[in-house]
């Protein structure tokens, strides 16, 4: 059993201390891994309220499973497996629907384009674009919004697939598993989305 | 076209992936490089591929994530476990205290208990000339407040003999021990 605990991923090897009891290494999980799940989350559902939501629901569902957990899988896949599960069925309901309006933590029906120029890409937009010229963040800020236009294009499981790829650096074994799919299935997949995003971004080049 | 273009066959989708993204080993890309520069198709493939990479970079800046997301999560946690509020209490040195308590609720808090507190100690406080007694002090004042209520006593029913609703013994000596007996 030790020599098998040895030789299992880091990640595995605390959530097993998880199993046991240890909330230490819970916390450990959670610090090693928040951000990639929140930012992935993010760039799914586009609006970060939410995605902090579903992120604390895959936390949670992590949780609650250490006890029948078995580190069959590399434990980034399991997650990211839960997180995709989660954020698909969220776009599924159709809460995601641009211009959707929505209740925020005070009550206030807050509208969704309104809340990107607060807390959304354009919010942060803005950080990143001190510096620029009133021309050139105008430039910048189209730009963005053609990539995001593109990227919300796409299919569900080919966003999910492009985003893994993409930003969280996964490989394809582990795309395959967080999407339930073969490995061969995801690289046609990734193919053809990057294959859609360079039609529809062409122009950008 | 190039006879053995990886776009052909089932290679190739990956093959332009991955040297996009700079995961192919170097051998693998001085050998796809040599390719594209005699393929047009993958040239052209290769190009929209990358641009499509260098947009999708924009799109890289994210919003910071909530202070208290941790905070939040093992409430939820503790919710959903049963837990009580002791448990976070008696886990929070192992767990990082920032992660289980924030101190804004638990400032206000504390300065809510301290108000209610001095409002109390303010109320229940006695008088002044109590408290500034010594011990004897106050056992004379209890005293005189007896002499005094014996003298009443002493003045009433001297009232009550004037009236002759009692003996004709004087009153003052109803309260001193009787020797004879």
């Amino acid at each position: 059993m030790e020599a098998v605990a040895a030789t299992l991923e880091r990640d595995a090897q605390l959530m097993l201390r998880v199993r046991e009891g240890d909330d230490q290494s819970f916390a450990l999980l959670l610090e090693r891994h928040r951000s990639p799940v929140i930012h992935f989350l993010y760039r799914m559902v586009q609006n970060q309220p939410i995605a902090e939501e579903l992120a604390q629901e895959a936390f949670l569902r992590v949780y609650r499973s250490r006890e029948t957990y078995e580190p069959t899988a590399k434990f980034t896949t399991w997650l990211f497996r839960i997180a995709t599960h989660l954020a698909l069925n969220h776009i599924r309901d159709g809460k995601n629907e641009k211009n959707q309006d929505r209740i925020d933590g005070s009550g206030a029906v807050v509208n969704r384009a309104e809340e990107q120029s607060q807390d959304g890409p354009a919010g942060a937009r803005q950080v990143a674009e001190r510096g620029l010229n009133v021309e050139q963040s105008l430039l910048r800020q189209a730009r963005l919004d053609e990539v995001r236009t593109a990227i919300e294009s796409l299919p569900d499981k080919q966003r999910a697939a492009v985003m893994m790829h993409k930003y969280e650096d996964l490989d394809y074994t582990h795309i395959a598993g967080a999407l339930g799919c073969s490995e061969s299935a995801i690289k046609s997949l990734l193919f053809r989305a990057y294959e859609s995003l360079r039609s529809k971004l062409a122009h950008l080049a | 076209m190039i006879v053995n273009c990886p776009l052909q066959n089932n290679e190739g989708a990956e093959l332009v992936l991955d040297y996009c993204a700079q995961k192919l080993d170097p051998d693998a890309a001085i050998s796809f490089e040599r390719h594209i520069a005699h393929c047009a198709d993958c040239a052209r493939v290769v190009e929209a591929q990358r641009s499509v990479w260098d947009a999708l970079d924009c799109y890289e800046t994210l919003p910071a994530v909530s202070e208290d997301f941790d905070q939040k999560l093992w409430m939820r946690i503790g919710q959903a476990e049963g837990r009580g509020w002791w448990r976070k209490l008696l886990d929070g040195p192992a767990l990082g205290w920032n992660s289980v308590f924030s101190w804004k609720p638990a400032m206000v808090t504390a300065s809510a208990c301290a108000a209610v507190l001095a409002v109390m100690v303010v109320v229940q406080q006695p008088s002044a000339t109590m408290v500034d007694k010594s011990p004897v002090e106050k056992a004379m004042i209890e005293r005189s407040v007896d002499i005094d209520q014996v003298e009443g006593s002493i003045e009433d029913l001297d009232m009550l003999k004037q009236l002759g609703l009692v003996d004709d013994q004087p009153a003052s000596t109803l309260l001193q021990p009787n020797v004879a007996m």
